[in-house]
């Protein structure tokens, strides 16, 4: 049985920590531009479409689709090593952004585009007190 | 440590040395004692004798070499032939002014080299030293096998923990894992089928020592000392606390019997070689 | 003024050794530098624009070159999207020549990515900083960003592991018409599908080797190119594109090539079923693949069957690759150079016994990073007189 995935810690800038800290809560955070609507991830300090400062930040569904998916055998990166075969998708969100996560706590052979999936958070531990977590998900 | 390349049959071949270092494009110092030229297995490189050579080096002129396709030389592939990895040898050494060398061998392409090299220039290699002996045919119609279905992407490559004695320290295999990496499995299977290809003709008429490792397995244990009754002029001798891998095991003890073997054979040990 | 048909490459040369554990990234493209300019029949003292790019070169890099070659060009460009660069680097030498900037564009690379073992495919990519922490906490490898591509190509449209090993084969024919290839021993499909799966769906002998490599282009315009030794290759149209996950979750399938190959081929006034042959970056085979889809060789979805029946091998209708490839002859990383290199060779006969018969007109595509997530896309068509 492979070992679990080791996630490498994430670090935030003032743009992103609503987004990790909000894993931290067991939420996926994503921003919305108040002037033209557009819903965005990777978070920015602007909106890239019409590049209003105006942006509020919601706590999403955490439901989504798997878009692709490969499951992967070889890396020798730390922390993904031991865990292979492990699953790398993206999985398109309820709310429409794509994101790049894994597929855990499932066999990789179970694995189909257009699978139902939920938002499942890894928390980690960090020296420097944040309380971020990595959102990644699993089968519905 | 000094190193330097120096072009042999056009490849870049990276040589490792000690003593004084010399200009780039000159040959190595070997002024000391006897030279004595170490010969890696199939899949090794030169840095394996590190430790033999820092032992050897206070009486004696130790260089190592890195095949082509191996370690820090160039080429792709290993030369197609033993025969063709003896001419180098001698190509090389010859082209420093080297007379007569010393060959120390490592594992059973480094002696078939070395056997080669001293059956075709009768008169021109001093003394052979044979460590981590001879494979029987059985063991490398596999080894060719195994590797095969690495460089045809089959399986992946694994490092080899066996061949060593119980107590050898984790340190030796770390560093024996660094210099394995170096080479692709491509070089490693074309120098074992050059192996397999070749067989010794008349035996060199040159004093010769086989060490056989106190742990080592009885599958190479037994072919060495076959080879040692073939040879005219070979003794055996046991190397205590080490398996096959007696260069890394056991450099000092192996450099020991090494310089006693030189100097119990005519001429070896004094002045230029 | 539109840079059409004005501009020329005057001068290659692609460097050998698939393996210099005793050369720096820096001489390997000196080496190659000097290649080019005798290839030319100019001299260093000639060049006064200078384009490079490697792995290793960081800001400034492009002046530390210009220090190692004793250089002090007029116009300066280390551009650097990837693999595709250089293809971008001939396309902005016309542009700068065009403008005045200078009169003849020395593009280099070179990299020792073999000896110096990088894992290029299958390390960990994704730093530790604020963007990359989108990425880097869940494993992606160049191997695997690949992979999600082709996992979704053949589930859109049923494209199989056995039609993405032709385009290997190919490569791999072509490889043994080439002396300095690093893979030369032809293969077949089932070689390809009994290598080891890296990352569902691809197998090992899906993705690109790894070696040393180098090579040098010489633009001039065309005016003074027919005064040097070798016939010009002119640039008759160019391109360049980024995509990235931008907003609103586009088509994963879409490349940059369909962007900057529409800019070409339009450019060009040229379309692809007159290509006589095509230098398509091949990290991998669904690189190929994805590439001749969205520059129009075929429709979305026929790349399997295009691919297949010996259509893209020397002597069919659009043989690719003719070097070998990344999938065969050399991959330091970043390939973009070799695909102007063979192109060039190629337009002037030169492609001995890999010579494409009659070829007048060739796409080059560069693709840079990784399809499935940022990538850049540089494309030229290019012709003889």
């Amino acid at each position: 049985m492979m070992a679990e995935i080791q996630h490498p810690l994430p670090n935030a800038s003032w743009e992103t920590r609503g987004y990790w800290e909000g894993a931290g809560r067991g939420e996926i955070v994503l921003q919305r531009c108040r002037s033209c609507g557009t819903v965005q991830h990777k978070p920015r300090g602007v909106c890239a479409t019409c590049l209003s400062g105006d942006i509020e930040h919601f706590a999403a569904s955490g439901q989504g689709t798997v878009y692709t998916f490969t499951v992967t055998n070889q890396n020798m990166a730390k922390g993904f090593a031991e865990a292979c075969p492990y699953v790398m998708a993206y999985v398109t969100l309820e709310e429409g952004p794509r994101v790049l996560t894994n597929i855990v706590g499932c066999d990789p052979d179970t694995v189909i585009i257009g699978m139902k999936v939920k938002a499942d958070f890894a928390t980690q531990e960090r020296d420097d007190g944040e309380a971020f977590a990595v959102p990644r998900f699993t089968p519905v | 440590m000094p190193q330097k390349y120096t072009t042999v049959g056009g490849v870049a071949t990276l040589i490792h040395h000690r003593g004084p270092t010399t200009l780039p494009g000159t040959p190595p110092d070997t002024s000391r004692g006897s030279t004595i030229l170490c010969l890696h297995d199939a899949g090794g490189n030169g840095n394996q004798f590190a430790a033999l050579m820092d032992a050897l080096a206070a009486d004696h002129s130790p260089v190592a070499y890195d095949q082509p396709g191996h370690g820090r030389s160039g080429g792709l592939d290993a030369l197609e032939s033993v025969d063709a990895m003896a001419g180098q040898l001698h190509e090389l050494a010859s082209g420093w002014g080297v007379s007569a060398p010393v060959l120390v061998a490592n594992g059973s392409l480094g002696a078939a080299v070395a056997l080669q090299a001293a059956a075709a220039n009768p008169g021109w290699v001093k003394a052979l030293v044979l460590v981590g002996g001879a494979t029987d045919s059985a063991d490398i119609e596999a080894d060719i096998a195994q590797l095969a279905a690495i460089t045809s992407g089959k399986a992946r490559r694994e490092f080899d923990r066996s061949g060593y004695a119980p107590d050898t320290d984790r340190s030796v295999y770390q560093r024996a894992f660094g210099d394995w990496v170096k080479t692709d499995p491509r070089a490693t299977l074309g120098a074992r089928r050059a192996q397999a290809a070749w067989s010794l003709g008349s035996a060199p008429d040159v004093p010769t020592l086989i060490v056989v490792g106190e742990h080592e397995d009885a599958a190479t244990a037994e072919p060495a000392k076959t080879l040692a009754a073939r040879l005219p002029k070979a003794a055996v001798e046991t190397l205590a606390g080490a398996g096959r891998h007696g260069i890394v095991e056991q450099p000092e003890a192996l450099a020991a019997m090494i310089t006693a073997f030189l100097a119990a054979n005519a001429g070896a040990g004094n002045g230029k070689g | 003024m539109s840079i059409a048909g004005r501009f020329a490459i005057a001068g290659v040369y692609e460097h050998p050794s698939r393996f210099s554990p005793d050369k720096s990234e820096f001489q390997i493209m000196a080496e190659c530098a000097k290649g080019a300019l005798d290839d030319a029949g100019l001299q260093l003292s000639d060049v006064d624009g200078l384009f490079a790019a490697s792995m290793t070169m960081g800001a400034m890099g492009i002046i530390d070159l210009a220090e190692y070659l004793n250089l002090k060009p007029n116009y300066l460009d280390g551009t650097n999207i990837g693999g595709s660069s250089f293809v971008a680097h001939v396309i902005h030498a016309s542009a700068a020549i065009n403008a005045g900037l200078c009169d003849v564009a020395l593009v280099l690379y070179g990299s020792t990515a073999a000896s110096s073992s990088m894992a290029i495919g299958t390390g960990g990519r994704g730093g530790a900083g604020p963007a990359e922490s989108f990425i880097s906490p869940y494993g992606m490898t160049t191997v695997g960003s690949y992979a999600l591509y082709a996992q979704l190509h053949m589930n859109r449209y049923g494209t199989t592991s056995e039609q993405l090993a032709e385009i290997a084969v190919a490569a791999r024919y072509h490889a043994s018409m080439n002396p300095n290839a690093k893979m030369r021993q032809p293969i077949t499909v089932d070689d390809v599908m009994s290598s080891r799966v890296i990352s569902t769906p691809l197998h090992l002998l899906d993705c690109c080797i790894i070696s040393d490599g180098g090579g040098a282009v010489i633009v001039t315009s065309l005016e003074r190119a027919r005064d040097l030794r070798k016939k010009p290759v002119i640039v008759l149209g160019a391109g360049e594109a980024a995509v990235h996950q931008e907003i609103g979750s586009p088509d994963l399938l879409t490349i940059a090539a369909k962007q900057s190959g529409a800019k070409a081929f339009g450019r060009a006034g040229l379309t692809p079923a007159e290509m006589d042959f095509a230098m398509l970056y091949d990290s991998f085979t669904i690189t190929v693949l994805a590439t001749l889809e969205n520059l129009g060789f075929c429709q979305p979805g026929e790349g399997g069957d295009f691919v297949s029946g010996g259509r893209i091998k020397l002597g069919g209708e659009l043989p690719l690759n003719l070097d070998g490839g990344g999938l065969s002859s050399n991959h330091p990383g970043m390939r973009g150079i070799f695909l102007v290199i063979e192109a060039t060779k190629q337009l002037r006969g030169e492609g001995d016994v890999r010579q494409v018969q009659g070829a007048r007109l060739a796409c080059v595509h560069g693709t840079g990073g990784t399809i499935g997530d940022k990538h850049s896309g540089a494309t030229l068509i290019l012709g003889v007189e």
